[in-house]
């Protein structure tokens, strides 16, 4: 414990030591003591700085800020001594007592440290914004305890007035700020949401129903106070506050719907802001060049969330040449291209047409090329010890870039396996020591093992594979690459992947069991979803094999968990097995006809349409074994439920609710009577007699009515339930003949 | 087969480069950007009068860079540091290689000075940890650690005596330079530079079709035989 008098020549010193130093930082963090001296001088000075004369208090408050803004960049350990002294808290009290007679240089500091600290915060809480990081569980209960509380009303009042501040400085604080530590839904709203308080009475004061939207001074209108703020700023001419503008905005923009689209719109007055972004990714700084990409991203994305536009394509094409020459270009720094690389994935991941307009532009390409000039084709021990962690993030980047671009298109996968000859960069970057890159790889292998002629070669030639299997064993793993290792696994199991039999062998079947019961959501689902895919037109040995590892009590709780994906899965589990008369028995007979009868009851009154798809499948299968067909006519409930499927359910579900009629009516002549009861017939009749012949209902009607407005437009329902109607027909003048 | 070259005489040339019309507004520019970037403040606070042009940067932060260039060119990098923190905090917090490089500076002038314990003490206790932090400072580290064996003595070998030219500090001056210039958004090139790189490259594009003078960078002279 040091105790040193506080004047500028001492923090000077301290802070000399400190930048640049990450041990000095970690050295310093244990002097819990003094970093609380150091905060007191900043919020405290009346106290602290007694002595001092007006001139050098400012002078000490100014270098103290400069000790805890370089101490915030010191890793865990400096911010949790910063924690532990309350520092936020202190800066921002600070913050909000700053006279406008204080020098300018005194709030710049005090908000730049505010601003390192809350950075600091973020990170530690997550989600990350740049690759995957290492968890830190211990603290970050307490660092979200103080992030929420900086976010909330009476925090951001002192805050977020600082983006109108007469200094440049202290409005590249306050925007970077929410730049860097905005990251959810939450905090995203309280942000742009946030008014003023003189503006929220004219808010109120506004909200006339009668008036016309657009007419009212409404203050919320254009996106929110912040949004507008921000906006102008891009206006203004100074490279480094435009900069810091943009990171707002994307965070803001993102997974943010109005705001995205309050950017993408052009207001009655002039351009849309989306416009200035993407003239602003033109300029000569690569900062401001990234800073406006990743704008442009968020907005495009966020603005029309799972249907992209043409316009949206048009904007998508201006960031997709910016970041594909950041990532080709070698005289970047690795910084630079990493950032470029996960603006693209941003850009197109998840949305078929982007990642094929992605391609088109050569982006496949020069990815492919920047990761085979950063990893060698074999692994070596020198390689990954002396690998700049700059390094390992960027191929990190790019394999993650890789994989969102190949995951939808076959021609894509194979040039990855082919042309491009990826497969040695992947495969040695599955072992590597960096949690990132091992993740990355394992994504790339799930895009291309979605291809069956991949997964038929280069999957299985290259072991590829099996390194991934290796890697989905290893216990002490983190548990997002086992995830994403077990989504992989998917893939490998599946009927037409020749690695089926040898990773039964090599026990698959104990290790997803395992992960069953792991308790990690995300893995349970992923471990039932391989687990469905074994079964697909399995043998009855391995139906049996996969089910005493299973073991039928627990198929029950999952077909009853509360969990809808996972009892969709489930679901899918039993209809596969169900995918043949003999294996029916095996189910009634491991699960009694009472559970199974009730579990499927109970399905197909699911709110979920993919848990009552799975059920009715597995009804028609069923209903192919005619000896099991007496336990389906003798559920009244189930026969009612079938029944609604016929007429208010979508296609896909009323095409296997026919199938399941029909199977009834035509090996069981008795049927009819539950049938009539349950009042299927009468269904049926409405079915045939009011079919819809050559009109075609638009999809859109039909997916929102859910019923079909009385019109059976689809051709294999109609045919089938005429063919049932002809045998329940029959089937009744037969009985009452008798 | 490709066309044939086109001939373009001397006089053709010449001609022709009349005809493009610079301003003398644009030549002022060109040379208060230069003399702004390399950090010559009384020349271009000069000049600025002289010319009748404002240039955007402020002349304060001209002298801090050309103080922090000057404390390098002289040795002190401790005072090029503190100069450092005081005009941008930021800079070497969030740029470890710069940082590095001037730790290294640092060491080598420990070197240079023959104050062999101090250089071992600075080594071991601020530049091995850099080492550990981020390895790809090892090499670096190793190759200026293998200085100290040598001790200045004429058989090491070039890459390591090297680090002791003047060339060495020029270089970590320039990169110091070129980072504040980017924590203000100030071009890292003058734009004096980025032009004759330019005009290499056309001039190369050219030739693949033409025969014509090329510019003789030495002293700014045409001659047809060119470089």
């Amino acid at each position: 414990m040091t105790i040193i008098t506080v004047n500028v020549p001492t923090l000077k010193k301290v802070k000399n030591t400190l930048i640049g130093s990450p041990t000095a930082k970690v050295s310093l963090a244990r002097d819990e003591e003094l970093i609380a001296t150091i905060v007191n001088c900043v919020n405290n000075p009346h106290l602290q700085l007694a002595d001092e004369p007006q001139s050098s208090r400012d002078d000490i408050r100014i270098e103290a800020a400069h000790v805890i803004a370089s101490l915030s960049y010191g890793g865990s350990a400096a911010l949790r001594t910063l924690m532990r002294v309350n520092a936020p808290d202190a800066f921002l009290f600070a913050i909000s007592r700053i006279r406008s007679t204080e020098p300018p240089a005194l709030k710049a500091a005090i908000t730049r440290a505010f601003r390192a600290m809350a950075a600091a915060l973020a990170d530690t809480v997550g989600p990350s914004q740049w690759g995957l990081r290492t968890n830190n569980f211990d603290m970050r209960n307490d660092a979200k305890i103080t992030l929420d509380y900086i976010f909330q009303s009476a925090a951001l009042d002192v805050l977020l007035p600082l983006l109108c501040d007469p200094n440049p400085q202290v409005i590249i604080s306050a925007a970077q700020f929410v730049a860097s530590a905005v990251r959810t839904q939450a905090h995203r709203a309280a942000v742009s949401e946030w008014l003023p308080p003189s503006e929220r009475t004219k808010e109120i004061k506004g909200k006339r129903g009668w008036e016309k939207p657009g007419v009212t001074k409404s203050p919320s209108r254009q996106g929110g106070w912040v949004v507008r703020v921000l906006t102008s700023l891009l206006h203004r001419n100074n490279a480094k506050l435009q900069e810091a503008a943009l990171s707002a905005l994307a965070s803001l923009a993102k997974d943010n719907q109005s705001v995205a689209l309050t950017l993408a719109r052009a207001p009655p007055e002039g351009g849309a802001t989306l416009s200035t972004v993407l003239s602003l990714c033109k300029l000569r700084f690569v900062d401001l060049q990234l800073a406006a990409c990743i704008c442009a991203t968020n907005v495009i994305r966020s603005a029309h969330p799972g249907h992209t536009s043409t316009t949206d394509h048009a904007a998508a094409l201006s960031v997709m040449y910016v970041v594909n020459r950041l990532i080709a270009s070698d005289s970047e720094t690795p910084q630079t291209r990493t950032k470029a690389c996960f603006t693209l994935f941003s850009l197109v991941s998840d949305d078929k047409e982007l990642c094929k307009l992605a391609y088109d532009r050569g982006s496949l390409s020069k990815l492919a090329s920047l990761v085979k000039a950063i990893t060698p084709l074999e692994r070596s021990v020198e390689w990954e010890e002396d690998e700049p962690e700059s390094i390992s993030r960027l191929r990190e980047a790019a394999l993650t870039t890789v994989a969102a671009i190949s995951l939808f298109d076959d021609d894509i996968r194979c040039e990855v396996t082919g042309t491009l000859k990826l497969i040695p960069a992947i495969q040695v970057s599955l072992s590597h020591q960096h949690l990132g890159v091992r993740y990355a790889a394992c994504q790339c292998v799930r895009a291309i093992s979605r291809s069956v002629a991949v997964l038929r070669t280069n999957i299985v030639d290259t072991g590829l594979g099996m390194s991934v299997y290796q890697l989905f064993q290893k216990q002490n793993e983190d548990r997002r690459i086992t995830y994403a290792a077990s989504a992989v696994i998917c893939n490998l199991v599946n009927d037409c992947s020749p690695l089926r039999p040898l990773l039964l062998e090599r026990g698959v079947l104990e290790r997803l069991v395992e992960l069953l019961h792991s308790g990690d959501a995300g893995l349970r689902l992923n471990a039932l979803w391989a687990i469905k895919n074994l079964l697909y037109k399995g043998s009855s040995g391995l139906k049996r094999k996969v089910m005493d590892a299973v073991k039928w009590p627990e198929l029950v709780n999952l077909l009853t968990d509360i969990d809808p994906e996972t009892q969709e899965q489930a679901f899918h589990v039993l209809r596969h097995i169900a995918d043949g008369p003999e294996d029916v028995e095996l189910i009634f007979q491991e699960m009694g006809k009472d559970v199974l009868l009730n579990c499927l009851a109970r399905a197909m009154e699911s709110d979920h349409d993919d848990v009552l798809l799975q059920a009715v499948c597995v009804l028609a299968n069923i209903a192919n074994s005619l000896s099991h067909q007496g336990a389906i006519l003798s559920s009244a409930r189930i026969l009612e439920n079938l029944r609604s499927c016929l007429f208010d359910a979508k296609v896909e579900v009323r095409r296997p609710a026919v199938s399941c009629v029909l199977e009834l009516v035509r090996a069981n002549p008795r049927s009819h009577k539950e049938l009539h009861d349950a009042g299927i017939d009468s269904t049926l009749r409405h079915i045939c007699e009011y079919s819809g012949g050559g009109i075609s209902v638009s999809p859109t009607r039909r997916f929102l009515a859910g019923a079909h407005m009385g019109l059976e437009d689809d051709w294999e329902v109609k045919e089938k339930a005429k063919e049932a109607l002809h045998w329940l027909e029959r089937n009744a003048e037969v009985d009452m003949s008798i | 087969m490709p066309p044939p070259k086109v001939t373009i005489l001397q006089e053709e040339w010449e001609r022709r480069l009349h005809e493009v019309h610079v301003s003398k507004q644009d030549l002022n520019r060109l040379v208060m950007d230069y003399l702004v970037i390399e950090g010559y403040k009384s020349a271009a606070e000069e000049f600025s009068q002289e010319a009748g042009i404002n240039s955007s940067v402020d002349f304060d932060s001209i002298e801090s860079r050309m103080n922090i260039r000057e404390a390098l060119q002289r040795g002190d990098v401790s005072d090029a540091i503190t100069k450092v923190n005081d005009l941008n905090p930021e800079i070497l917090d969030t740029n470890p290689a710069l940082y590095f490089r001037l730790q290294q500076q640092k060491l080598i002038e420990y070197i240079r000075q023959g104050r062999i314990e101090e250089a071992l003490q600075f080594a071991q206790e601020e530049l091995a940890p850099r080492g550990e932090e981020s390895p790809e400072f090892l090499s670096e580290l190793e190759k200026t650690m293998a200085l100290l064996a040598f001790e200045s003595s004429p058989q090491a070998p070039p890459t390591i005596s090297e680090l002791l030219s003047p060339a060495q500090r020029m270089r970590t001056a320039g990169e110091v330079n070129a980072a504040i210039l980017e924590s203000l958004s100030q071009g890292k090139e003058a734009k004096l530079v980025s032009l004759l790189r330019l005009l290499c490259w056309g001039e190369s594009l050219l030739e693949e079709r033409a025969e014509f003078p090329k510019l003789d960078l030495n002293d700014g002279t045409f001659s047809r035989e060119g470089k």
